[in-house]
């Protein structure tokens, strides 16, 4: 059987990175900030996405940053530290965090790309210090995350009784 | 890498559908997507060619239900499984937690499976992950055509096993899916081999298709426990 591989995220550290998204979300003209792992997964949103189906939304951000990673390698560089996607109305913004996960900041017309990546770069400092933080706990075994699941063996089981 | 996300009580897992190109990957997730509640899954996204062949992935999260009060969302994707296409496979790969081989049983495909399984292993590789220690199943798909090969040799085949070196897992573990067969067992040699479990589909029909899904979930959910 496999080595339990997770990361957790506590309860204080998603109110951190709440608090660290919701100061980049409040800014003029941004609609919403997201923090994602490099595999896709969500890991904290703030702002308004309404009509935005974030899971997917998520998981293309996270695949678009990897190939551009790969594309930056393929031509001698070592990645790219920021994306953006200029477009009529909405604009993307995607930001590494420490190689692990990239900060997507959606905005409208009336938000200045520069302004965003000036906002998005204070905002990784400190996403990156909190995540380093929990990574630090999860690989400890530290807190309570690692023994969420342990003895759910059965619950487990009903879950796939379908 | 599982995520518990503590803050939003869900614990987000990431299961990859890897194989041959035309093995019938796309056709399991889209076979999920159309019986699935649509309150229990999201948008199934391709990014495919306009020949409908998968270019980078296909996604489809997919809910549970709960464990422990905490939601279990499932992120299933495929890859490309055309040879060329390796830069984006080993993308997909990224923090994966499970595992499905989809394999074509027709006989003319053996070596490009075979290829296929050794591509995988040797991506995985490359981020650290060993698949004989990873949620990982396999399914052999396409079992209605004529020229489907016996499982018994797609087993030979792709599926040999691995010597288990740890004493306390050197004995009989019966497989749950296929009566009579082992997952764990001891060769005439007398080493102890593991076999990852295996699922025969026609995955068009769905026939295999949530027996697979629902094997490799678990295999991950229970590994956090």
């Amino acid at each position: 059987m496999a080595e339990p591989r997770q990361f957790a995220v506590s309860a204080e550290g998603g109110r951190e990175l709440a608090e660290h998204l919701s100061a980049l979300a409040a800014a003029s003209g941004v609609r919403c900030a997201l923090l994602v792992d490099r595999g896709g997964r969500l890991i904290e949103s703030s702002g308004s996405a309404d009509g935005v189906d974030l899971l997917a939304f998520a998981s293309l951000a996270a695949a678009d940053f990897n190939a551009n990673e790969q594309l930056a390698r393929l031509v001698g560089a070592r990645g790219f530290r920021a994306l953006v996607h200029r477009g009529d109305r909405s604009s993307v913004h995607v930001a590494d965090v420490g190689g692990n996960a990239v900060l997507i900041t959606l905005f409208d017309e009336t938000a200045a790309p520069g302004m965003v990546g000036r906002l998005a770069d204070e905002v990784v400092e400190r996403v990156a210090l909190t995540l380093d933080t929990m990574a630090s706990r999860s690989a400890s075994g530290q807190g309570t995350e690692q023994s969420l699941l342990a003895g759910a063996e059965e619950e487990i089981d009903r879950l796939f009784d379908w | 890498m599982s995520m518990i996300n503590y803050a939003s009580r869900e614990i987000n897992c990431k299961i990859v559908y890897y194989g041959v190109g035309l093995g019938g990957k796309t056709t399991n997730l889209e076979h999920v997507y159309g019986k699935v509640k649509p309150e229990t899954r999201g948008k199934l996204i391709s990014l495919a060619t306009e020949n409908e062949r998968t270019l980078f992935f296909d996604f489809l999260p997919v809910d549970l239900g709960t464990v422990r009060g905490f939601r279990t969302r499932f992120h299933l994707y495929t890859v490309p499984g055309q040879v060329y296409y390796n830069a984006s496979r080993k993308l997909i790969l990224k923090n994966v937690d499970g595992i499905v081989f989809v394999g074509d049983s027709q006989r003319e495909r053996l070596e490009a499976n075979q290829e296929s399984m050794q591509n995988l292993y040797d991506n995985l590789q490359e981020y650290g992950y060993d698949l004989t220690r990873m949620p990982f199943v396999i399914q052999y798909n396409k079992r209605d055509l004529p020229n489907a090969l016996p499982v018994a040799e797609l087993q030979a085949a792709l599926n040999p096993g691995w010597p288990v070196l740890d004493p306390a897992k050197q004995r009989v573990a019966p497989d749950p899916y296929h009566a009579g067969e082992n997952l764990v067992d001891q060769s005439g040699t007398g080493e102890w081999i593991e076999r990852a479990p295996h699922f025969e589909a026609v995955a068009i029909r769905g026939d295999g298709v949530f027996d697979t899904l629902k094997a490799v979930s678990k295999q991950v959910l229970k590994a956090l426990a």
